[in-house]
């Protein structure tokens, strides 16, 4: 009986013992405010280390700005504008308010420098593939025509905006507007600058893996990671960056499969499939994370060679963006912006 | 007091199997790699210097607080301490594992801990 | 009271054996970075005296002890140490004087590595309320492992004085009924 005291006993300790060694690496967390929100069909983080009141009304009036967003330009929200838009702009002058106007123009306007890389029309054939949404278990990859339709029905050549009386028209019955690639990095943006008026001076907002960052954290640089499009629950890079937005595309986020082939979310307006450049993941690093938003999109479906060069041009262009970028191919080749070097986690 | 009886080889047992955990544990221990090590330093239980270790060998400091003296550059470690048992200055140089360097007389501890888990966000 | 000078003398040599051991094993490289951890070689005469019997008492043993404790600390010069020897000291006192009394049968060896896993334990333990960190933890299993080697060393060195040298034992008050 003693003895088997003594063997419990020492079992017991042996347990403790070997818990405690490994378990004790204390990684004390720093005390911060955080607040998540699902909005715009993802969720929503903003963080800080700004404790204070002050900091905690900044995260209302954000969030408050983030749903007013939301009931203007998402695509799926049938009580938004934008909705109502796509429903009735066909031969119709459908006057918008500011800010939407503010949004289908800058996008018109990327979607022409970018030559449709980058293109807001391509509802119908988003709509169509249904990838993210329920619709792609019950309907797998569309069929030619069907492709071929959606395609009819895209195209920025086909939105027409009138500055005068801020009106949006359709020259396709078929058009359908999708913001998705914009309006994630346009809250970002309008977030961050209710923050900063309210005078939160540092903070991190995650609008679903689209990162916007206000300040620095503790005088260092905050440390982003970037996903490993071969193996995305880790990331294959870090940057740092302040005050600056890191948005990144990549085929890995969301897909459907086909008949053993992976079929992903970014569509490519020429072909109405999924884009297939060689680039499986493209990030840009930019002031605004709407740009950033945009052109990560654009890049991904442009290809290395093509995204270089357009890179290229932006820059010698007056604006003189400060934009940075990395491009992962299918065999995993980094392609980086001049003077860029994230650090590498092999 | 025979050595062999039932209850002894019991005992024997259980040492055997205590030695081999502790070992096997030891070697799981040592072999926790850490990356991007920041080098802490603690005097009296208090955290006096956080050092980022330098990924290239150029850039070092020396911390002299009048009992030890720490180089810390792309690996930390102590160089000069004033006790009799030298246990510091003898751990040499880490730059990884969750081994501290220790100086039990002046009460100095030098950890490493690692920022890679320390990502503010992950870009999707 | 009768003094009892062939007792005070044994103790004072006891005592001074127990010294001269502790200062040669401070003296044996171990793999540095491993504070506290030594051969616990020390504790061999603590181990041969609960043994004894006869006119040795346990609190001969203590006093032993605490001397040895003491004059360590002035060699080593570091009033800290004191505390970490002493808590492992008493700790693996009071262990294997408890093995003893729970397990009268139980070998030398088997009390002397129970004891000297105490004396790490108490040392890691000092260490961690005198530090206010579990961190040391790490080296528990490197200490529990050093401390079965060392305690099976002293475990079977003291068996193999009892089990060859019975007379000897006599002659220093020892009880004749350990049939080692």
């Amino acid at each position: 009986m003693r003895l088997k005291i003594v063997i419990l006993t020492v079992i017991l300790f042996l347990g403790g013992l070997s818990g405690c060694g490994i378990l004790n690496g204390s990684n004390e967390t720093p005390a911060s405010l955080s607040r998540t929100n699902f909005a715009l069909g993802t969720f929503v983080t903003v963080s800080t280390p700004d404790t204070s009141a002050m900091a905690a009304a900044a995260f209302d009036r954000a969030f408050e700005r983030l749903s007013e967003i939301e009931m203007i330009a998402s695509a799926k929200n049938a009580d938004s504008e934008l909705f109502y838009v796509n429903q009735n702009a066909f031969k119709n002058d459908i006057a918008v308010s500011e800010e939407l106007f503010f949004l289908l123009e800058t996008g018109l306007y990327y979607s022409s420098l970018t030559n449709g890389a980058f293109d807001i029309t391509l509802g119908s054939v988003v709509e169509l593939w249904g990838i993210g949404t329920n619709a792609e278990f019950v309907r797998g990859k569309p069929d030619e025509p069907e492709i071929s339709a959606a395609i009819e029905n895209s195209g920025y050549e086909h939105l027409v905006l009138n500055e005068n009386d801020r009106s949006v028209r359709f020259l396709r019955e078929g058009l359908r507007i999708d913001l998705g690639a914009l309006a994630k990095g346009y809250a970002a943006d309008e977030m961050k600058r209710i923050l900063v008026e309210n005078g939160v001076t540092s903070a991190i907002l995650d609008l679903g893996g689209d990162i916007h960052t206000i300040g620095n954290k503790n005088g260092a640089g905050w440390r982003i990671g970037i996903t490993d499009p071969r193996s995305p629950g880790e990331s294959c890079m870090v940057v740092r960056v302040f005050d600056k937005a890191v948005v990144t595309s990549g085929d890995y986020e969301r897909f459907l499969i086909h008949e053993g082939v992976r079929y992903h979310h970014i569509f490519d307006a020429r072909t109405g499939m999924p884009a297939d450049s060689g680039i499986i993941s493209a990030t840009a690093i930019a002031e605004s994370a709407m740009l950033a938003d945009t052109l990560s999109t654009a890049l991904f479906v442009m290809g290395a060679e093509r995204a270089i060069e357009f890179m290229r041009i932006i820059e010698i262009a007056p604006t003189r963006l400060e934009i940075d970028y990395v491009l992962i191919d299918s065999d995993m080749n980094f392609y980086y912006s001049e003077g860029f070097y994230p650090e590498l986690i092999e | 007091m025979k050595l062999l009886t039932k209850q002894n080889i019991v005992f024997f047992c259980i040492i055997a199997f205590v030695f081999a955990v502790s070992v096997v544990s030891w070697f799981m221990i040592r072999n926790i790699k850490i990356e991007n090590p920041v080098a802490e330093i603690y005097k009296n239980g208090e955290l006096t210097h956080r050092i980022e270790l330098a990924s290239d060998k150029s850039d070092s400091t020396i911390i002299d607080d009048n009992s030890n003296v720490i180089f810390v550059g792309h690996k930390v470690g102590v160089i000069h301490a004033d006790c009799p048992d030298k246990i510091c200055v003898n751990t040499g140089f880490i730059d990884s594992g969750v081994f501290p360097i220790i100086c039990l007389p002046n009460r100095l501890e030098i950890r490493i801990v690692g920022v890679k888990s320390e990502l503010d966000a992950v870009a999707r | 009271m009768k003094t009892n000078t062939k007792k005070l003398t044994l103790t004072a040599l006891f005592a001074v054996v127990a010294l001269i051991i502790f200062i040669v094993e401070a003296q044996v490289p171990l793999p540095p970075g491993i504070p506290g951890l030594k051969l616990g070689l020390a504790n061999i005469v603590t181990l041969f005296m609960i043994f004894l019997g006869g006119m040795w008492k346990k609190r001969d043993v203590f006093l032993v002890l605490l001397v040895r404790i003491l004059l360590a600390s002035i060699y080593s010069g570091h009033p800290e140490s004191l505390i970490y020897s002493f808590a492992g000291g008493i700790l693996a006192l009071l262990v294997m004087l408890a093995m003893r009394a729970a397990f009268k049968a139980a070998a030398i060896p088997v009390i002397s590595v129970a004891g000297a896993a105490a004396h790490n334990a108490g040392q890691i333990t000092a260490v961690m309320l005198v530090w206010q960190s579990t961190r040391v933890l790490v080296y528990l299993p490197v200490l529990v492992a050093g401390g079965i080697i060392s305690g099976l060393l002293t475990g079977f060195a003291v068996h193999f004085i009892y089990k060859a040298h019975p007379r000897f034992i006599g002659y220093i008050g020892g009880s004749n009924k350990n049939d080692v």
